[in-house]
């Protein structure tokens, strides 16, 4: 086992130079960098825009200042920002925090809803009950995911003006003031429950398209299930069906799920989409739109890399939580 | 009601020991100002830095105008030089010294006075070409140095290479040289104050100092206790408690937080916006007051040739002035205003922006939407047959047809783009529209040079010389004719502005710049379209703001935020 | 062989008959699934003949006419019932509101006649046409104006913009896949069929004297290593192997890539240690040395050869770890940069959108293609000496099929959505061309005013919500149906 870890762990290596070098390389491909937007300026002349690319290290050869990168990534420094002029990951790092509140309880709310509702339609497949399940998840997968949270924003206006007072925050993710207090002043708990009261909205858009996707996966898991030999068995054996059911078919049908929980990992970290545009959470998104139509390429590549990483150990981690859970399967 | 009178005379008194603070006039005079409160403004982006040497864009400057003095400023009722740090001045030597004498007794947040070490560290470090601040541009003309010395303690001095008429307004920030020294001098000026900073390191010498930043989500500043400016009745401001920018990204949801009454102003892009506000006031759900249409906005969308293109065939046309009259007679700045802003705005004529009211002129000529002359310019130019797709041709049957490019993702713009070209393709001029990314307009335009027509707009200032970048005929934006051949109106246009910016009387350099304008509106070098509507907004809960008359989209729609209160 | 070849492939559709059939009873067993798919032919029919069923065409505006509402189709006139008509409609924005207004003015009756002669197009793109489904001679006079779904911002009728946006979004969707398909099912195939084996690509300009030799005669090596008779013995072996256009070709691929290599890394080095200082220059100059010997000997010594699967995989997994939101930006700002037409446009959208998605499909190729291979029909092909690309393609891809069908109509829901994020962000197709999500985001710029008081222009997410609902419906029944692995 170890040694498979090992293993793995050395072929990331290739993957992640790969993936990081043409990252860069078509950064460089797109026109201009960070310093073209001051050239329109009128107040600026040549020779100042010149000396900023000179400071910003933008004047040398691209394999250079992917080396620098590089070499700086190994010590585990992500660089410098060009625009906040401070390291990328002091940057990073609060917008993680943010977006991952929300990927964390949209993920809570895809599993809690999306498991029980593939079960129940699997069990009543052609039902009308599955039907209307099936079609709830396909009308969550069919909203385009900006427009969703228009809606929701719209929706929290509306009730504003049905009840006189906020049913559900316009946006954002914490209130100025609390009970009257200033937000930093209030007591911890009042601060979680302001900050989860402003996720509902921003969860409902970002947690549906994937509770759709998971509940058809689920139901598909347990029809395969259904139909094998060992449920025969176990039904032959005189079994009662409620055992039937969650010990032998859910077990068995949960297991791609339980070792997808792995692949999960980026996306804790990668942002929760146009969601936290529209509706103005703090998150990852809406500073990477920023440093991607900025060409700040430090954020840009250390939010990449940071992906990666964790894509890689995500992978690793699915792989292991697929040999702990299914015993069937071995590495030599 | 006592215990207000005794602060008020304790706050009286403590101005008196102020040794020349700066007296902030308030718009109106009727209003009783109300000391506490918090503002809540907004912004798309939030700051990248609290570094004066580092920031390069307005989300972080309208953070750092309300914590970091500069020296002079525009006057916001004359929009003539006033001093902020600064408190009087003396100009010598033909224009070419100023001397600077400093208020007495300001001091930084930490309780160190502001001095004129302060002033003149703060000058080295903008123009110290090693740190890349965006202010260098306010330390050199011509690539000549303007030399910074300290007189005294109070005193500074500014030595000009040559007389330049807007040398008054220093409006660079200046910064705590005990804070700044020591990093400056490890080369590590550049790593100060950043966005992850303490707040409660960050020094300062403003209305307001750092209290909060929450990356994404919200500034908070507060009150500073040593700032040196008070009001007409000698209080101690600013009366705001705190000054709170949020940061929205998405324009319809900062427009939801404001009609749900969550930010205090707001300005409306266009006739729709003001719909959904004027409806929510009528309504009485909102306690708000808004002028559609008070102004129009500083920046300037236009449209240009390229003189020097490679195909000798269009360079010639677009040389020619008739050309660019007839393809000004194409635009419909009607439905322009109409479908790109929204419904509300102004048609430009000429380079200055028509809030500028010092040096705007409207007595230029104008040549209005008229396809019908436009056509007949077209033939006098040889263009009088259409081939079988429409499209004009000349004698030698080359068809009249080019690319017009714009950058992607500006809506406003791109309306135009699609107005024009519709335009002209009734008569007969094929234009090829296609936008194309930011970063790629910029190269076409200053290196490559294999555009035909350009839709762009420059950041307008009140300033117009500082755009001598553009007019001059050296200039790197002088975009649409890089030379060795220009027109007598460029050599023209060239000479009025090096006038201009050396010309100190006022009056004398009004007439210069009307001057100016009429020749750009003639020739047309730069075709200008059209300047969106500004609609400010307000809850009637702020005060100390601009009554409607007053306001102006250089200034907004307060003269002072020291003077901003919320009314109990 | 040919008789065995022949027997094999009726076989082969003697399975597949019997196959399709049961698929086909599977697939009946969905009714919404068949609503769906007939609304969807339905659509592509209206998108086809969207010249048609527009009343005018695609970039046709009515300057004063911006965001005017429906018009109003009337069916009774003096109480009596009669031919539909409209009346003539005239906006204004209200002075006070900032409103706007509409007043009908119904002096003259317009009746609407059905299949008549309009605006001039071009039917299917050659064919010189003038028939509409719906009009009059005062549409065409421009005397009123025929809005079923209302203007949008530029005074365009929102119902003929749907037919023709229709025709983009509706096939950005499945040609998007389709391409992504392709590269997926080759790069998959070749993956998975050449898994576990190396493919020679270059033999190598030099052979290192293999240690046998070297005991037998050291100098006689180094002697032939030096003087070159090393390059001819390759170069006799490719000639009595005639594949001599291929070794050139390899000699000239090997010295490029590495003697590029070799350069940029010079250069890399030079730049490189200039800022480095301390311990890590020392680490990086010894770093930069082995890569740079590492090179020269690749140069002159090296064999390339290629993994397929592992360099499919491997890209596959690059492509996976970079995010897309990334890929469609630089991508479209690097492709934005050229002199473009409309449709020279909807080619990138749909590149970049394919070129994104790719690598999902060529995974799950690979693996059905690792369980296929092993079958006992393929292996029969091969025992009977069918060439690898033949076995590839008349017998396992046609085993995948069914899959793969389910596949694609599984992933052209998700480029229909893409298409509308990318408009979303401005990057998408340009006005006046058309499409679903296009005018979605212009309704979404137009925000809480387009919500209250222009409902009407949140028409196009209807259609993009209800196509990817009926893609759905479509790809689980065929999922149900064409899995080969459901039997029930």
């Amino acid at each position: 086992m170890t040694a498979y870890i090992i293993r793995r762990f050395f072929h990331l290596i290739p993957t992640f130079l790969g993936a990081t070098f043409l990252a860069f390389l078509i950064i460089q491909l797109a026109p201009g960098d960070f310093v073209t937007r001051l050239e329109l300026d009128p107040s600026f002349n040549h020779a100042q825009i010149e000396n900023l690319r000179r400071i910003y290290g933008l004047d040398q050869p691209f394999t250079v200042q992917y080396a620098k990168w590089l070499s700086g990534f190994l010590k585990g420094y992500l660089g410098v920002s060009l625009s906040y002029q401070t390291g990328v990951w002091e940057v990073l790092k609060p917008r993680m925090l943010n977006s991952m509140v929300l990927v964390v309880l949209s993920i809570i709310f895809i599993y809690s809803f999306s498991i029980p509702i593939g079960i129940y339609s699997a069990l009543r497949q052609y039902s009308w009950g599955d039907r209307f399940w099936t079609t709830v998840a396909f009308i969550g997968m069919a909203i385009p995911n900006f427009f969703f949270a228009l809606l929701m924003l719209y929706f929290a206006l509306y009730l504003k003006d049905k009840f006189g007072h906020e049913i559900f925050p316009i946006g954002g993710m914490r209130s100025l003031y609390i009970a009257g207090m200033d937000f930093s002043a209030a007591p911890k708990w009042r601060q979680w429950l302001d900050i989860l009261w402003h996720a509902v909205l921003p969860v409902i858009v970002a947690g549906t398209a994937g509770t759709a996707g998971l509940t058809r996966v689920m139901r598909t898991q347990m029809l395969e299930n259904k139909m094998q030999d060992y449920v025969r068995t176990a039904r032959a054996k005189g079994l009662a069906e409620r055992v039937v059911v969650y010990k032998h078919i859910l077990r068995n049908a949960i297991i791609p799920i339980v070792a997808s929980i792995g692949f999960l990992l980026p996306d804790l970290f990668g942002g929760a989409g146009f969601v936290e545009v529209v509706m103005g959470w703090p998150g990852l998104t809406p500073m990477l739109l920023e440093a991607l139509f900025s060409i700040d390429v430090y954020i840009i590549m250390g939010s990449i890399s940071v992906t990666i990483v964790l894509l890689m150990i995500g992978n690793l981690l699915s792989d292991l939580l697929l040999a702990w859970v299914d015993p069937r399967i071995r590495y030599s | 009601m006592k215990r207000s009178i005794w602060i008020l005379m304790v706050l009286a008194l403590g101005a008196i020991a102020l040794a020349q603070p700066k007296v902030f006039k308030s718009p109106n005079p009727g209003e009783t100002p109300v000391f506490g409160g918090d503002f809540r403004d907004w912004s798309t982006d939030g700051p990248k830095t609290f570094n004066p040497f580092v920031a390069k864009e307005t989300s972080s400057t309208d953070v750092m105008d309300l914590f970091l003095p500069t020296l002079t400023g525009y006057n916001p009722y004359t929009l003539e030089p006033e001093g902020n740090l600064a408190k009087s001045w003396e100009v010598k030597n033909k224009g070419l010294t100023i001397v600077f004498h400093l208020r007495k007794g300001a001091k930084w947040s930490d309780g160190q006075p502001i001095t004129a070490d302060d002033v003149i560290f703060s000058a080295k470090v903008h123009a110290d070409k090693k740190v890349g601040s965006n202010y260098i541009k306010s330390f050199e003309i011509d690539g000549k140095p303007i030399v910074w010395s300290k007189i005294d303690d109070y005193t500074v001095q500014a030595d000009f290479p040559k007389p330049f008429a807007p040398a008054l307004i220093q409006s660079w920030y200046i910064v705590p040289k005990h804070v700044f020294e020591k990093a400056y001098k490890a080369g590590k000026v550049n790593e100060m104050w950043d966005v992850g900073a303490d707040p409660a390191k960050i020094v300062s010498g403003g209305p307001f100092m750092l209290d909060k930043y929450v990356p994404g989500e919200r500034v908070i500043l507060k009150k500073n206790p040593n700032f040196w400016g008070v009001d007409e009745k000698g209080n101690k401001l600013p009366y705001l408690n705190r000054y709170i920018f949020t940061i929205v990204k998405d324009r319809n949801a900062a427009l939801a937080k404001f009609l749900a009454g969550e930010l205090d102003l707001y300005t409306a892009s266009d006739a729709d916006q003001i719909a959904q506000i004027v409806d929510r006031i009528d309504s009485k759900k909102l306690d708000a007051t808004i002028f559609p249409n008070a102004d129009v906005t500083t920046g300037t969308n236009f449209i240009f040739f390229n003189w020097n293109n490679k195909d000798q065939w269009k360079a010639r046309l677009f040389r020619n002035k008739k050309f660019r009259v007839a393809m000004a007679y194409l635009m419909d700045k009607d439905s322009m205003i109409e479908i790109a802003l929204g419904g509300l705005g102004k048609p430009q004529w000429s380079p200055i922006s028509i809030p500028v009211k010092q040096f705007f002129t409207d007595d230029v000529v104008k040549y209005k939407y008229n396809p019908k002359k436009a056509a007949a310019l077209l033939a006098e130019l040889g263009f009088r047959k259409k081939n079988s797709a429409g499209v004009l041709v000349d004698a030698s049957g080359r068809p009249l047809e080019f690319r017009l490019a714009t950058n992607q993702g500006n809506n406003t713009r791109d309306k135009i783009c699609q107005l024009f070209s519709e335009d002209a393709k009734k008569v007969g001029v094929n234009v090829k529209y296609a936008p194309i990314a930011f970063n790629e307009l910029v190269r076409e335009i200053l290196n490559t040079r294999d555009f035909d027509a350009i839709l762009i707009g420059l950041t307008g200032g009140i300033e117009p010389a500082f755009g001598r970048n553009v007019w001059e005929l050296d200039g790197p934006l002088h975009m649409w004719n890089y030379g060795p051949d220009f027109e007598s109106f460029e050599i023209l246009i060239d000479k009025l502005m090096k006038q201009g910016a050396t010309t100190l009387e006022q009056s004398k350099r009004r007439e210069i710049y009307v001057r100016f304008q009429q020749v750009v509106a003639e020739n047309l070098p730069l075709t200008y379209t059209v300047a969106p509507a500004y609609n400010p907004a307000r809850l009637n809960k702020v005060g100390g703001l601009f009554a409607k008359d007053q306001i102006t989209s250089i200034v907004g729609q307060y003269p002072y935020v020291e003077t901003v209160f919320i009314k109990k | 062989m040919a008789d065995a070849e022949t027997n094999l492939i009726e076989g082969l559709s003697e399975h597949s008959q019997s196959y399709w059939q049961k698929a086909w009873q599977r697939f009946r067993r969905h009714p919404f699934a068949r609503w769906a798919g007939s609304f969807l032919i339905i659509l592509y029919l209206l998108a086809l003949f969207a010249d048609f069923v527009a009343p005018y065409p695609e970039a046709k505006s009515f300057r004063k006419l911006q965001f005017v509402e429906p018009t109003k189709v009337y069916y009774t006139a003096d109480g009596h019932l009669s031919r539909p008509y409209v009346c003539k409609v005239v906006r204004t924005r209200n002075k006070h509101t900032f409103k706007l207004e509409f007043k009908q003015d119904c002096s003259a009756h317009y009746p609407i006649y059905f299949i008549v002669h309009g605006y001039p197009y071009k039917f299917l793109g050659f064919i010189p046409m003038d028939l509409h489904l719906l009009g009059g001679p005062w549409l065409v006079e421009e005397k009123a104006q025929l809005f079923l779904w209302g203007t949008d911002d530029f005074g365009r009728d929102l119902f003929s913009r749907i037919w023709f946006g229709a025709r983009i979004s509706l096939t950005i969707g499945i040609l998007a896949s389709l391409v992504a398909l392709i590269i997926g099912v080759i790069m998959g195939a070749v993956s998975g069929f050449y898994a576990g084996q190396k493919t020679h690509l270059v033999r190598g300009v030099f052979h290192l004297p293999t240690r046998e030799e070297w005991r037998l005669s050291g100098g006689a090596a180094l002697l032939r290593l030096v003087s070159g008779s090393e390059l001819a013995r390759g170069f006799g072996e490719a000639r009595r192997e005639r594949q001599l256009p291929l070794f050139l070709l390899g000699l000239l691929v090997q010295y490029a890539l590495w003697g590029g290599g070799i350069y940029i890394l010079w250069i890399t080095m030079q730049g490189y240690m200039q800022v480095s200082k301390g311990l890590e220059h020392v680490i990086a100059q010894g770093i930069f040395m082995l890569l740079m010997l590492y090179m020269i000997w690749q140069l002159l010594f090296g064999r390339v050869q290629i993994d397929a699967d592992d360099l499919v995989m491997r890209s596959t997994e690059v492509l996976a770890a970079i995010p897309s939101l990334f890929l469609l930006i630089i991508l479209s700002g690097i492709l934005a940069k050229y002199d473009i037409s409309s449709s020279m446009r909807f080619m990138l959208v749909l590149i970049i959108l394919s070129f994104v998605g790719w690598g999902g499909l060529a995974r799950t190729v690979r693996s059905l293609v690792l369980q296929l291979r092993e079958m006992d029909y393929a292996q029969a092909a091969r025992a009977l000496g069918a060439k690898d690309f033949r076995v590839l393609f008349r017998h396992i891809i046609p085993g995948a099929l069914g899959y793969l069908i389910v596949v694609v109509s599984l992933t052209i829901p998700g480029y229909i959505l893409a298409e509308s994020g990318l408009s979303f962000l401005g990057l998408g197709i340009q006005e006046p061309s058309s499409s679903w999500g296009l005018l979605l985001s212009k309704a979404q710029q137009g925000g809480i005013s387009a919500l209250r008081d222009r409902q009407w222009l949140f028409i196009p997410g209807l259609f993009i919500f209800a196509s990817i609902l009926a893609y759905n419906y479509l790809g689980d029944a065929l999922r149900d149906a064409l899995d080969p692995r459901a039997e029930h």
